[in-house]
């Protein structure tokens, strides 16, 4: 059975990684008593723990890792007899309900470009209890002069060395926003292949399509350049540094936790009666 | 509401099985219908029915805590369901938003009972 330091223990480890963690316990059916727990981490799998049968832990990675994969979830019961596939022996497992517990690393973002934009950026991100990086080979502009808040971090040096020094994990966040599409390519490359969760890149249409041109000539992998947002935001016809940041970052709630983007009353105002 | 996280609560039942004390952890693990409460938050019980965290107020935090103290008492984990309208004597559309959802409470015991 795994003490609550052995279970505290895993799930720091993880979390330092920058991975989500998932606790799984029997809630209903066989052997609840027995404190059963299945200790799991994000990509890398099974840390310890067992529910007391091989494929019932089986079940539980497979569909744990579903689960940390998709934001939204947190808690989740489902019944282990849902979780097998034709073929599997399974029935044993009938009744047996399993309780899924998620954690999750704190969200990071990393802010390339200390201008006005990221600037507004850090704002609307520490709402979201972000932990902020800041990123600028302008020493006057990765400043506390420019970033009040004591909790974001600053660093004054190149992009490349920078971005190169972090560690990069699946709850890091890229608002790429430097001054200018030269140095925007240049993070971007930089971090294209990296495991972070979200990369967003500003400029206009143009702009973005023929970075992301010479991108696909030198050989990245189209997969990679799927994923980047890039013009970067949602589209509520954001001008001022503030309305970007609010698209940015809604751009990023919605990536986290799915949702269609569209207005909720989006059938019209009002237009249906409840 | 800001809930106690998984890291918390096993570093509250590391505390207090180090003191030689028992623990009930209670958690909301499913709801439906309409409630105020969320799946997650939790409510740690101890022996002497002092509590920390919250599954979200109003009287059926009260049973949980009861359920609870009595899961430590009989030192035996165990699923509760709640039914979010405990007073009968109030008609439903008076309760308000708050009635007529349930919701599943996991109970899990810590500790060896001496």
């Amino acid at each position: 059975m795994l003490t609550p330091d052995a279970i505290l223990n895993a799930l720091r480890e993880t979390l330092a990684e920058g991975r989500a963690f998932t606790s799984v316990s029997i809630i209903e059916g066989a052997d609840r008593d027995r404190r059963a727990r299945l200790l799991i981490a994000q990509v890398s799998g099974l840390l310890g723990g067992t529910l007391g049968d091989p494929l019932l832990d089986r079940l539980a990675v497979d569909h744990a890792q579903a689960l940390m994969e998709d934001d939204r979830q947190e808690i989740v019961v489902a019944e282990a007899l849902e979780l097998s596939r034709p073929g599997q022996d399974a029935s044993r497992f009938a009744g047996v309900r399993l309780l899924f517990e998620i954690e999750r690393p704190p969200l990071e973002l990393i802010i390339c470009g200390g201008g006005h934009v990221g600037q507004a950026v850090a704002r609307a991100a520490a709402l979201l209890d972000f932990r902020i990086t800041v990123i600028d080979d302008r020493a006057e502009f990765a400043s506390r002069d420019k970033f009040p808040d004591p909790n974001v971090r600053l660093m004054a040096e190149d992009f490349t060395s920078a971005l190169r020094s972090l560690s990069i994990t699946p709850a890091t966040h890229f608002v790429i926003v430097t001054r200018g599409h030269r140095h925007d390519e240049i993070c971007l490359r930089e971090v294209i292949d990296r495991p972070a969760r979200y990369i967003g890149m500003i400029g206009s249409r143009r702009r973005t399509t023929t970075i992301r041109e010479r991108l696909r000539r030198d050989g990245v992998d189209p997969q990679h350049l799927h994923r980047v947002h890039a013009p970067i935001g949602l589209d509520i016809g954001a001008l001022t540094p503030e309305e970007i940041a609010i698209a940015v970052m809604a751009e990023i709630v919605l990536n986290r936790r799915g949702g269609s983007g569209r207005p909720k009353s989006y059938e019209g105002p009002m237009s249906k009666a409840r | 509401m800001s809930l106690l996280t998984q890291s918390e609560v096993y570093e509250e039942i590391d505390r207090t099985l180090a003191d030689q004390r028992r623990i009930a952890v209670a958690t909301i693990v499913t709801t439906s219908g309409s409630t105020p409460q969320r799946t997650g938050a939790r409510l740690l019980v101890y022996e002497d029915g002092r509590m920390a965290g919250t599954v979200g107020g109003g009287c059926v935090e009260a049973d949980v805590w009861a359920e609870a103290r009595q899961a430590l008492d009989e030192d035996r984990s165990r699923l509760c369901r709640f039914t979010l309208r405990d007073n009968p004597d109030v008609p439903p559309d008076e309760e308000g938003m708050i009635c007529g959802g349930e919701m599943e409470v996991f109970i899990e015991v810590w500790g060896r009972k001496s």
